[in-house]
């Protein structure tokens, strides 16, 4: 019987590790293109000034980016307790009062980023099997940006999941996340 | 659905998830879903929303947001912000009530530089307060000009928040920004006489106390090292969109490699430094896009289920002359900033504001400066405005909300002196933009 669950966990336990590197490793990803972002603007800046024509490819890029940093960015910024609230009448609230009104929140929550993770992964396969693209200085397939809407509510919808299972409010100390409030 | 519905289900529905504590950002993508389910033919409809949130998020437009904030973050984390604010300290003097003062040059510096007030705030707070305490100044003297420099950073180029506004109203960022500038100015200004007429009037609120002089080539070196470089700054950023060098969108970059060029000359560009600055601005950029995101859709769902227009033939139906309307717009705001961030007070009000300002025949520029001036009021109206309760979080154990409701006060009457100031005579917000075209 022992030896059924080591088994039975261990690949649970090898799922919920690349799971939690999958989330770190998007939001490391988020951090550099937003750097990369930087470099690719600066560069574009001086080479313009230059009298160099650089490449409009890079334009297009930086908009791709923007897409991407919220979306791989959000599943670990709800896992950090990141996004913003109003927490005016939930602090109010008797005790036994807020744990039930946080769990409904929480489960509203699951069910909007699963709503939206569904219909993301529709429209990705969609684009895909109709080839579609996304029209601007070159020709990209659309399935593959829209393929980060299903990953991502789907990645927050977990997370939601999680803090309800454990009955923990989905939000730090902070008022409006950033850890301007820490400092 | 009559129009009157529809402005209810959508906003109702908006603010009953927020007050409820949802996630500001999930409370415009559960509106979303109902309103498209309703207005947009079921399931379709949501597809449209993720559609939405796609072509309003790949755009270059929204570039500053996160160059704004990575520029603030690193200007803080590098230790550049405390430096420059030792460097003011130091040339202040004797002047009675000289720390106040610290607060609002140190403080216009930091704001126009990371352009967020709730972190201007908080840096302010937790560095400023001890200290006035220490020196036995009055609690009011303390915090409210801290609160009151976080005005500044909304309207002090560069902003995010200017931007995100010119970008939602359709107006153009560049003069957005520059139309900040002398009101920026004109506010630290009252501030100031405001804190010297203050210490005058009650010297107790700000006992004196002996510092040690600076020698005048002391003086001279400060403002050479610590300050004119941070200036510098704020001036690369500025002249470049002026000299057409970069569009304003891209200054931001620029202006984020700038910090990073001055904290390597001064050898604080760490490795831990730039990965802390890199963490704080994407945790504030991802929250503040996902709020965009949903946001695009709830502002075509107004207009698809004519609420929008209904709101304004509604609105425009009453006999105001157009500055009673302003004025109405305004009360607004102030009401709702009573319960909400900036952003989302911004995010709900804009697709309405700004076709009824057009409609109005208001200049937009001069309008969107008014509203970031009151979005900044709205953040410190009390009972709930979210400035105080940051301003609450770094405050000294044993402070209570009245007295930063009273010592935001006089700071607030400041920026409503400031908006009636723009509202009486334009070219204040006006002029700078048009000099520049």
């Amino acid at each position: 019987m022992r030896r059924a669950a080591v088994t039975f966990l261990r690949p649970v336990r090898f799922l919920t590790k690349a799971y939690e590197a999958v989330l770190r490793g998007m939001a490391v990803v988020a951090g550099a293109l937003m750097v990369a972002m930087m470099v690719a603007i600066v560069t574009d800046v001086v080479l313009r000034n230059l009298g160099t024509q650089s490449s409009a490819h890079l334009f297009t890029f930086t908009e791709y980016w923007l897409l991407l940093i919220p979306l791989l960015g959000a599943p670990w910024l709800a896992r950090e307790k990141g996004h913003i609230y109003v927490e005016v009448l939930l602090v109010n609230l008797p005790p036994a009062a807020r744990r039930a009104a946080t769990r409904i929140i929480l489960l509203a929550c699951v069910a909007v980023c699963a709503i939206l993770a569904w219909y993301g992964a529709d429209i990705t396969i969609r684009n895909y099997l109709q080839a579609e693209t996304d029209v601007r200085s070159f020709d990209m397939p659309r399935w593959m940006l829209m393929l980060f809407m299903p990953l991502s509510f789907g990645m927050m919808a977990i997370e939601f999941l999680r803090f309800f299972v454990r009955g923990e409010p989905p939000f730090g100390g902070g008022l409006a996340g950033g850890d301007h409030d820490a400092r | 659905m009559e129009w009157y519905w529809a402005v209810t289900l959508l906003f109702g529905l908006i603010v009953v998830l927020m007050l409820a504590g949802m996630p500001v950002a999930i409370a415009f993508l559960a509106a979303n879903i109902v309103g498209a389910m309703h207005f947009m033919g079921g399931a379709k409809g949501i597809a449209q929303v993720l559609d939405n949130g796609f072509g309003a998020m790949t755009n270059f437009a929204l570039v500053p947001i996160p160059m704004f904030l990575l520029m603030g973050e690193l200007f803080y984390y590098t230790g550049l912000a405390t430096r420059m604010f030792n460097a003011i300290d130091k040339l202040m003097g004797n002047v009675p009530g000289r720390l106040a003062y610290v607060t609002v040059a140190g403080g216009t510096g930091f704001a126009a530089l990371s352009g967020s007030s709730m972190g201007s705030t908080a840096l302010l707070g937790s560095l400023m307060v001890p200290e006035m305490m220490k020196r036995g100044y009055n609690k009011y003297l303390s915090m409210g000009p801290i609160m009151g420099t976080g005005g500044l950073a909304v309207i002090i180029p560069p902003s995010a928040l200017a931007v995100l506004l010119a970008t939602l109203g359709r107006i153009d960022v560049g003069d957005l920004l520059l139309a900040g500038v002398v009101p920026g100015v004109v506010l630290a200004g009252l501030y100031t006489a405001l804190i010297f007429g203050w210490t005058r009037v009650d010297p107790t609120a700000a006992p004196g106390y002996v510092v040690e002089r600076a020698s005048a080539a002391e003086k001279l070196r400060l403002v050479a090292l610590d300050i004119l470089p941070m200036v510098a700054v704020i001036v690369l950023v500025i002249g470049v969109m002026v000299a057409g060098v970069a569009t304003p969108t891209e200054a931001a970059a620029v202006g984020c490699v700038g910090v990073m060029i001055l904290a390597a000359v001064f050898r604080c560009l760490t490795w831990p430094a730039f990965r802390k600055s890199v963490d704080a601005a994407l945790r504030v950029t991802v929250m503040a896009f996902l709020i965009i995101f949903g946001s695009a859709t709830f502002s075509q769902l107004l207009a698809f289920s004519g609420a929008s227009s209904g709101l304004i033939k509604w609105a425009t139906a009453f006999d105001v002359t157009p500055l009673g309307m302003l004025f109405i717009m305004l009360g607004v705001i102030f009401f709702l900033g009573c319960f909400m961030d900036q952003l989302s007070m911004m995010l709900l009000t804009s697709p309405i504001f700004f076709p009824l300002a057009q409609t109005l025949g208001f200049d937009l520029i001069w309008f969107g400066l008014i509203m970031l001036l009151a979005l900044e009021v709205g953040y410190t109206t009390p009972p709930f405005g979210l400035l105080l309760f940051v301003m609450k979080g770094v405050a000294p154990p044993g402070t209570t909300m009245r007295d930063i409701y009273l010592a935001a006060a006089p700071f607030i009457l400041c920026v409503l002196l400031l908006i009636l100031l723009i509202i009486f005579f334009p070219p204040l917000a006006t002029w700078p933009p048009r000099v520049s075209h």
